[in-house]
């Protein structure tokens, strides 16, 4: 961290002091747990129809795309370690590794939603697949908001030898909506898959 | 990159994460049948606890100052208790 | 603005103008909408036809004026457009991308809300007189409509939250953490767009996340922005 500090801008000397991310990342978290109240809520009304429901799902595919955000953000985690002790090459390659594992989370659920569709299943056949459909395009909106997020942070990598300023600040913020992402999904997979 | 320093940049919580996740996935292993209120306790148990391992490892609120920390884990706890009451008001066929 | 015709001072008159068109604007929306029209809380998705139409020859009187209201609403909605238009073009030093965007995507939303407006104007003209089954279609279609304007209206929030980013100045219009809430706000409006698929439940048109949480998320968007301008207009005062 030598020669780190960003300057010629309004933005904070670390991403602590960065308010407006933190409130943003709160709030969204809130917005879905809201959401997910709302699931378990209805779900109160009949609860035989969500387990019936839920037993259509593909758990499988739920469980490897976790593992691939999981996975993902431990990319993302290294990718700042390394930009930290200002190994920019070696923080690249693991940050493509991470958007790697994102565009593999992408493909899965294009994989899933397929399945689903061939099966005659849509976001109007029921109650629980509203939820389940309105749940998953949400967070995957925010999948491809947090990848392209990434891939503006990756283009901005210093070229070999030139240290541009403020770009571990900008990969951290970046890292810390993705791993928000991640979350969201850790919580949807245990409510929307696994919750009977 | 030696293995150390890979489980020293958060490498240890990954593994943590991955057992978790694993672990839940079998615990929830039956998906036809209705399990428990216990059970969907304990999944959320979990999905909160990986919650607040990415929150304060990956996100590295646990170096963030006081106000944050004290934020988040309000979101958790907040988050955890209103999930846990609404599925047991349901299971309890209050709605009905 | 040296070397225009307008002085200073009357630039700032005119920002206060645009300030209270917008004040004029929530005011007319919110009593014509809520108060006068009844549209809060909104009606049942699931309502038949026959309802419908019962709505509109009850309430017909209200409706009309409660929309007229929504319609004067508009016309302030335009000058405000202009004005928050133009702060952003101050943000950026010139009369920018981001300042069209962010005029362009409101003053379209204004003139959606005006159709949407129009329409239920056309409900509440004759209701006795139209076909219940075709009142329904219409109804649908001013809901749809209403919440519906909800992509066409995100550019804004976009365009402001790139301003706010960008902003290097010393004392920004817009400080970062301004960018953050717009950048929020346009996630949280993504809620409304399933409102096409449902007449039941959280997503539909009266549903929490496709009505109630927009609702509270324009509210807080509003507020911000409007303070912000306000201390913006009190410090251009203060340095004349």
């Amino acid at each position: 961290m030598n020669e780190a500090t960003p300057t010629n801008s309004n933005q904070p000397e670390s991403v602590y002091g960065e308010i407006g991310l933190w409130i943003a990342i709160l709030a969204d978290l809130t917005i879905f747990t809201l959401m997910f109240a709302t699931v378990l809520y209805y779900r109160g009304f009949n609860p035989e129809l969500y387990v019936q429901s839920q037993a259509r799902l593909d758990q499988f595919i739920a469980l490897i795309n976790t593992l691939l955000l999981l996975t993902s953000s431990f990319f993302v985690v290294l990718s700042i370690h390394k930009a930290r002790s200002w190994d920019w090459p070696m923080s690249g390659r693991f940050l493509l590794a991470g958007m790697a594992c994102g565009v593999g989370f992408i493909g899965m659920k294009f994989i899933e939603y397929g399945d689903k569709f061939e099966a005659g299943i849509n976001l109007r056949t029921n109650e629980f697949f509203m939820f389940y459909f309105m749940t998953t395009i949400l967070h995957l909106v925010h999948v491809l908001i947090g990848l392209g997020v990434l891939t503006i942070i990756r283009l901005g990598f210093p070229a070999r030898g030139v240290v541009a300023k403020g770009r571990l600040f900008a990969l951290e913020a970046g890292g810390v909506f993705w791993h928000m992402v991640d979350l969201l999904w850790v919580i949807l997979m245990a409510v929307v898959y696994l919750a009977r | 990159m030696t293995i150390r320093e890979i489980l020293d940049a958060g490498g240890r919580v990954w593994l943590i994460l991955l057992t978790l996740t694993i672990s839940s996935y079998l615990l929830a292993e039956d998906f036809a049948t209705r399990g428990g209120l216990v059970i969907m306790a304990g999944l959320f148990a979990f999905a909160f606890i990986k919650a607040r391992l990415i929150i304060r490892h990956f996100m590295e609120v646990k170096h963030a100052p006081l106000a944050l920390r004290i934020a988040f884990d309000v979101w958790a706890v907040v988050g955890f208790c209103s999930l846990v009451g609404v599925a047991w008001y349901g299971h309890e066929g209050l709605l009905n | 603005m040296s070397n225009a015709g307008i002085s200073t001072r009357s630039h700032i008159t005119n920002q206060k103008i645009g300030w209270w068109c917008a004040i004029a604007y929530l005011m007319l929306f919110g009593n014509g909408f809520i108060m006068v029209a009844g549209m809060f809380p909104p009606p049942d998705p699931m309502l038949s036809a026959d309802a419908v139409k019962a709505m509109f020859v009850d309430n017909k009187l209200m409706i009309q004026i409660g929309f007229l209201m929504m319609m004067f609403g508009c016309a302030f909605g335009y000058v405000f457009a202009a004005y928050l238009g133009q702060a952003i073009s101050e943000v950026e030093g010139k009369f920018g991308i981001l300042s069209i965007v962010t005029f362009g995507s409101q003053f379209s939303t204004f003139l959606l809300l005006g159709v949407s407006s129009l329409l239920w104007e056309l409900l509440a003209f004759r209701p006795e007189a139209y076909d219940a089954n075709t009142m329904l279609m219409f109804h649908d279609l001013v809901w749809l409509s209403f919440i519906l304007l909800v992509p066409p209206t995100l550019p804004i929030y976009g365009a402001m939250a790139v301003a706010a980013f960008q902003d290097r100045s010393a004392v920004p219009i817009f400080p970062r953490w301004y960018g953050w809430l717009c950048a929020w706000a346009l996630v949280l409006f993504l809620g409304g767009v399933g409102c096409e698929f449902f007449f039941d439940g959280p997503f539909a048109w009266d549903g929490l996340f496709a009505f109630y949480l927009p609702l509270v998320d324009f509210t807080v968007f509003i507020v911000a922005t409007l303070t912000l301008l306000w201390k913006h207009i009190k410090r251009q005062e203060a340095a004349l």
